[in-house]
């Protein structure tokens, strides 16, 4: 990356954390959309509840905890990056990634057994975007985990250290994505 | 000095956890709409509690903050402009 | 860290290919935009004649069958705003500006806009791909509203609206990178002294522009995720025999699709008042009034929308509300428009063809902002939605920034681009072919519109009533032909400038902006010597000073002593 030339630059956040905001600032309008779309329909029409009384709430609640963890320990593996303790963050690197799989794991397994009862995308409205939402959001962890890999694997190799910043980076995309979630469980499994 | 960030990160975890425990039994307990404004009144504050401690949001500059608000006023906007024809549908069916 | 030996050493792949150069990678998005424009003009070309003559053989082509008509009207729009409008505007103009008029060597993320281009090479490639499927590319208009596009059965079509949606998508995609790395840039790589209200208008304009972009476009990837799925998931999201709404979809894609209006506009705008500028010789009129109602008209965007749903069935009670912000986001507007007048007002004006496209941009925008206004309120609207007179409305406005902005920017910078000059007769005459045809097709059409012609049928003459405007249907196509082989002036003008132009100066406009300070066209790493800014772009004619301009690197104390 081209060195700063200017004093302007200076008084600015990094480029990084700039560029990394605006693109969680881009993701926000489409889960904010499905979220919404979600809403009005549901409030506008009666039987979801009967739907979502099909979905395993435990599952989900497990997710919900390691998703959360999730988010802990990615930003202790940023902590521990700040003080140039690298074995410690890879440590912590990893153990988000292993929650993170482990969410995608349980989430694989819902949609199996949901599949399995006969409940498809096609089943009914509430179906459709509780499969539509999950899954992009799956997705995203997805996404995440792989970024979190790449990260990961530089901590054990030792090439982060010239580029530290990007675990926190790579945490502030991993919070949104948990963040999102803080939200569906509630819409989908609660209400 | 880092382990005081650690060990931070760690009290908002359990805040965190402690929360999920509030939503979930609030939804066994309360009667339905009052447990639907409990449940998304922590939902805010968790995804608050993330923003400002895990995501740093107190450390930065205005301009991140109106990042990040910036599109969940305008998703709020959608939200607004969707109620009429979804909730309200009096002109259909 | 010096590249300057390095990137000697590329090779032909590396340097013009896969670059990471914003100003290659900002001619690789001139050429594809170009490229997709010929093909716009051929379908537009198909659909004048159908209407004009239909059900013949059109010259060159054959006979157009109703459901190829749907496909044409579809993939112009989608063509023209989606691989015309957008590139042009803020890929091409933005790659290549941004970081020379902030006197940085690059953008701050060199390859994450290289993979911006081939991700929208890709959706390019999807696109295309989908006129040669079995049952042909999407045809249910550039707005696919459902169930028309939920269910082939109803346009007679197979997966090629599933292909538009995967291109719109990845097409979305590349412009969200773009954006990211926009803002980005101009955050973060401005060169000392240049603050922010030392920029450029245009730089102003795309950093607007690429805000609204990034911030209204979610709902619509969520609203074309839920479509894949209504198409081949057996969901039913927009079908109302599922317990669904057509009507979410025409919500979330106008949600997107007023707000990108004005991303297609605002880049037009910010072309135009760099030019005019130029060659008034006066600097910008308000320019921070400019800049706060373009922010302020960039909020508005976002609480227009539905004004596209009058007569859509949604709830009547949204038709008050939406038509008033309507009518206040004209005033913005006209107070941009009012500056650009004003700052032309008393000027010395140079009549070159930049010039001439800038004052075209300015006239036809005029004119399309004011019919604007009979569409933006609803009891007006449900007499006129869905006929000719929207059509021509659209027209003026988008054509105006596209087309006479378009090359307005291309006339202006082309000589920092490829480092010659155009020649300038043909682009005069380029202009006023261009000028005179436009308005000849589309001043005819508002009146074909009025007079109750709809949108999107194959042939009008079925109707009775409409039988009476066949001779203005026949003399729009007639311009309309004419409009376009008039273009070729331009294609001329073009490769024969790019070969055999004459070798253009650092700044042979006399502008103030940074990218004039350096050679043309500039070296990989934009500028031998960072710049530092002393001033804003705008000093020229000067009243108390002997210099006719003032660069924006010029401090004050060789202020004094020079006089360009």
């Amino acid at each position: 990356m081209t060195t700063q030339t200017a004093a302007i630059s200076e008084m600015e956040s990094p480029v990084g954390k700039n560029g990394t905001w605006w693109f969680l600032a881009s993701e926000i309008p489409i889960f904010g959309g499905l979220i919404a779309a979600y809403i009005v329909m549901r409030l506008g029409s009666a039987g979801w509840s009967e739907a979502s009384s099909h979905l395993n709430f435990t599952v989900a609640l497990l997710n919900t905890f390691l998703l959360l963890t999730s988010s802990m320990t990615i930003v202790m593996a940023h902590a521990a990056v700040q003080r140039a303790a690298l074995k410690r963050a890879a440590h912590f690197l990893g153990l988000t990634i292993l929650l993170g799989l482990g969410f995608l794991g349980m989430k694989a397994f819902e949609y199996s057994t949901e599949i399995g009862h006969g409940f498809l995308p096609s089943s009914g409205i509430f179906w459709s975007f509780y499969y539509g939402m999950t899954g992009l959001h799956a997705l995203h962890v997805l996404a995440g985990i792989i970024v979190n890999v790449v990260l990961w694997s530089q901590t054990v190799t030792g090439s982060l250290a010239q580029q530290p910043h990007r675990v926190e980076l790579a945490g502030l995309y991993w919070h949104l994505v948990d963040i999102i979630w803080i939200f569906l469980f509630p819409l989908l499994y609660l209400a | 000095m880092d382990s005081v960030h650690e060990r931070h990160y760690l009290i908002i975890w359990l805040w965190l956890i402690a929360l999920v425990a509030v939503s979930v039994a609030a939804a066994s307990v309360l009667p339905k709409p009052h447990a639907i404004v409990l449940i998304f009144s922590v939902a805010i504050v968790k995804a608050f509690l993330v923003a400002k401690h895990y995501m740093h949001l107190k450390n930065e500059r205005a301009i991140i903050y109106a990042i990040a608000l910036v599109p969940i006023v305008f998703v709020m906007i959608l939200f607004l402009g969707l109620v009429p024809d979804f909730v309200w549908h009096l002109t259909k069916k | 860290m010096n590249q300057g030996n390095v990137h000697q050493e590329f090779g032909f792949v590396r340097r013009y290919i896969i670059s990471t150069d914003h100003k290659v990678i900002a001619k690789q998005y001139l050429v594809l935009a170009l490229g997709w424009a010929v093909l716009g003009a051929a379908t537009a070309y198909l659909i004048r004649w159908q209407i004009a003559h239909p059900d013949t053989e059109a010259f060159g082509w054959g006979y157009i069958e109703p459901q190829v008509y749907n496909a044409l009207v579809t993939m112009h729009g989608t063509i023209m705003v989606f691989f015309v409008a957008m590139p042009l505007l803020l890929s091409v103009f933005g790659n290549f500006l941004i970081p020379l008029m902030i006197g940085a060597r690059d953008m701050a993320f060199p390859k994450l806009n290289a993979l911006s281009f081939w991700i929208f090479f890709l959706a390019s490639a999807v696109l295309l791909a989908s006129f040669f499927i079995p049952l042909g590319p999407a045809a249910a208009g550039w707005t696919g509203y459902p169930p028309l596009s939920a269910k082939n059965e109803y346009t007679g079509g197979g997966y090629g609206t599933d292909l538009w949606l995967v291109s719109l998508a990845l097409e979305f995609a590349s412009f969200l990178l773009g954006g990211i790395n926009f803002l980005t840039t101009a955050m973060n790589l401005r060169a000392p002294g240049l603050t922010w209200f030392r920029l450029p208008v245009i730089v102003w304009m795309q950093l607007t522009a690429a805000v609204i972009f990034m911030l209204s476009v979610g709902p619509l990837v969520a609203g074309a995720i839920l479509l894949l799925m209504d198409r081949n998931l057996g969901t039913t999201f927009y079908l109302a025999d599922g317990g669904g709404d057509p009507l979410l979809w025409q919500h979330l894609f106008w949600f997107f699709g007023h707000p990108e209006v004005y991303v297609l506009l605002l880049p037009g705008v910010g072309i135009m008042l760099e030019v005019i500028t130029v060659f008034a010789r006066k600097p910008v009129f308000a320019y921070r009034p400019i800049i706060y109602t373009t922010i302020i008209a960039g909020f508005l965007s976002f609480i227009v929308w539905a004004h596209h749903q009058y007569i859509s069935g949604m709830d009547p009670r949204l038709a008050m509300p939406f038509s008033i912000t309507t009518i206040i986001i004209s005033v913005p507007f006209a107070l941009i428009i009012f500056s650009i007048i004003a700052t032309l007002w008393g000027s010395s004006i140079t009549l070159t063809s930049p010039m001439l496209f800038a004052l075209g941009t300015l006239g036809v925008f005029i004119f399309g902002g004011l019919t604007g206004i009979f569409n933006g309120s609803a009891p007006v609207d449900i007499y006129i939605h869905d006929t000719y007179f929207v059509v021509a409305h659209f027209h003026y406005t988008l054509f105006s920034s596209v087309f006479f902005g378009g090359f307005a920017g291309i006339y202006f910078w082309f000589p920092k681009m490829f480092g010659r000059m155009m020649n300038e007769t043909l682009g005069k005459v380029h202009f006023w072919l261009t000028f005179i045809f436009f308005n000849g097709v589309f001043i005819p059409m508002h009146l074909v519109g009025l007079r109750g012609m709809m949108r999107r049928i194959s042939n009008p003459m079925q109707y009775e009533f409409l039988k009476a405007i066949e001779p203005l249907n026949m003399f729009i196509t007639l311009m309309a032909i004419l409009l376009i082989l008039s273009q070729l002036v331009f294609v001329v003008n073009y490769f024969w400038s790019l070969l055999r132009g004459k070798v253009a100066e650092d700044n042979p406009w006399q502008a103030n902006t940074l990218e004039w300070t350096t050679s043309s066209p500039p070296p990989h790493e934009n500028f031998v010597t960072a710049p530092a800014v002393y001033r804003w772009p705008y000093d020229y004619s000067l009243p108390d000073s002997t210099a006719d301009w003032l660069p924006q690197n010029r401090s004050e104390a060789t202020a004094k002593l020079v006089t360009p």
